[in-house]
């Protein structure tokens, strides 16, 4: 029986929606993001696609483009990213999955996006992509700072971890203390738990690289992400100076782990290592590791090696789709670079 | 099932068994679901399918790419005799 696309008519459909998601990416609560995700994104409403076999009940999977504000060489885009992809175990025949992926390009073909983007995590997620002839534009890696080895020597040596502990954390200080450099001049860190206000929205407009693709990071694109966010909660930390915002970082925390979300503004060469050094204060009691996930290119990636960052290991791949024969395919295909982290490619 | 048919699973499943560690753990038989078992995802229906190509000179095009054709030994054997007409 042959297998199609469909749009999703959310309003209508949310409850076959909601039940095929949930079966096949079970992880994710996706009842409490619907509207959040789905509906309130600033940047617009999500586009869905049902893949069906038969009739148009029988749903088979799923998937969906969220869209996405981006600055493209110096301008502002409307882009898109592919998110919440699905198949039936029974279906992962590679053809729906064709299928949905060559639907998510619609919007593009159609003119309502400049681009759209996926960043399949693991090598499965890139078989369309190879079916299709579509190379990935870049990678995106994790990269670890140890904080503390308290955890992984207790885990390993029970009672007998406590000197053992001591030592690793006095050596795993020493070693970020030989990075570290003076704070940026008069920069002042602090905590940002207020909504983002329009300061942030100008800061993101005046940072502009011509040969770079990178998320816009307005204040309604802020709030929505990490102070509206249901599922999530986030610390923002900023570096102003004389009052004036010069850059900030979202972290996103675990029991274990401060997650850098995002690291973002000017004068990097002070602010960079301020925030960094600020985070590294600020939990090197609490937590065992700071992670941060950069794209190859990314300019923060230099002052997070300096930091004593390493490199752990590839977390993602990052390919676009944009009309063929294009003026946007013609910059993707001029490699640019992809000043991607956590905030362009998690949702 | 014929001599070729014979032949044609015991290419694919020698193929398989090769390549996935899991249908070597699951002692796969040629009836066995290789989708739903997670013996295959999509990257090995990828490499699956260039096998097929190469190995037996048939052309696969993306609407072939269903479960009917790929669920199991069986039915990719014989979605390739129906495509080689032997």
């Amino acid at each position: 029986m042959s297998i199609s696309v469909r749009p999703v008519h959310h309003e209508s459909e949310n409850q076959e929606f909601l039940t095929i998601l949930q079966t096949n990416l079970p992880s994710l609560p996706h009842e409490r993001r619907f509207k959040w995700l789905y509906r309130d994104n600033p940047d617009g409403p999500a586009w869905s696609w049902f893949a069906f076999q038969g009739t148009p009940s029988q749903v088979i999977g799923v998937t969906s483009v969220f869209p996405r504000s981006m600055w493209v060489g110096g301008a502002l885009q409307l882009c898109g990213q592919v998110g919440d992809f699905a198949v039936s175990a029974s279906h992962r025949s590679l053809g729906p999955a064709l299928l949905l992926q060559r639907a998510t390009f619609d919007p593009v073909d159609h003119g309502e996006l400049a681009f759209c983007y996926d960043c399949p995590p693991h090598p499965a997620g890139m078989s369309t992509f190879r079916r299709l002839g579509i190379r990935p534009n870049c990678k995106v890696h994790r990269y670890a700072l140890p904080l503390r080895v308290d955890n992984q020597l207790r885990k390993r040596l029970g009672a007998a971890a406590v000197v053992p502990a001591a030592a690793g954390n006095l050596l795993l200080r020493l070693h970020r203390l030989s990075a570290r450099k003076p704070r940026g001049r008069n920069l002042e860190i602090s905590v940002h738990q207020a909504a983002f206000g329009e300061e942030f929205s100008k800061l993101d407009a005046a940072e502009q690289r011509p040969n770079a693709i990178r998320g816009r990071r307005s204040a309604a694109h802020l709030n929505w992400r990490y102070k509206q966010d249901p599922l999530q909660q986030y610390e923002v930390l900023t570096a102003r100076r004389k009052g004036e915002l010069i850059a900030f970082a979202v972290l996103r925390l675990t029991a274990e782990v401060v997650t850098i979300v995002d690291l973002f503004g000017a004068e990097l060469d002070d602010t960079a290592f301020s925030l960094l050094t600020a985070i590294v204060d600020r939990f090197e009691r609490s937590h065992q590791t700071v992670e941060a996930f950069l794209s190859e290119g990314s300019e923060l990636v230099a002052y997070f090696l300096k930091m004593r960052f390493q490199l752990r290991s590839e977390a993602a791949q990052v390919v676009a789709y944009a009309r063929p024969q294009s003026e946007m395919s013609g910059f993707l295909e001029k490699n640019p670079i992809w000043s991607f982290s956590q905030a362009e490619i998690g949702a | 099932m014929n001599m070729a048919g014979n032949h044609l699973n015991a290419q694919i499943r020698k193929f398989i068994l090769d390549k996935f560690p899991l249908a070597r753990k699951q002692q796969i038989k040629d009836s066995d679901p290789l989708l739903e078992s997670g013996v295959l995802d999509s990257l090995g229906v990828l490499d699956l399918v260039s096998f097929v190509e190469q190995e037996f000179s048939v052309h696969v095009a993306d609407d072939e790419l269903t479960p009917e054709n790929f669920q199991t030994i069986d039915r990719i054997a014989a979605f390739i005799e129906s495509k080689s007409g032997t």
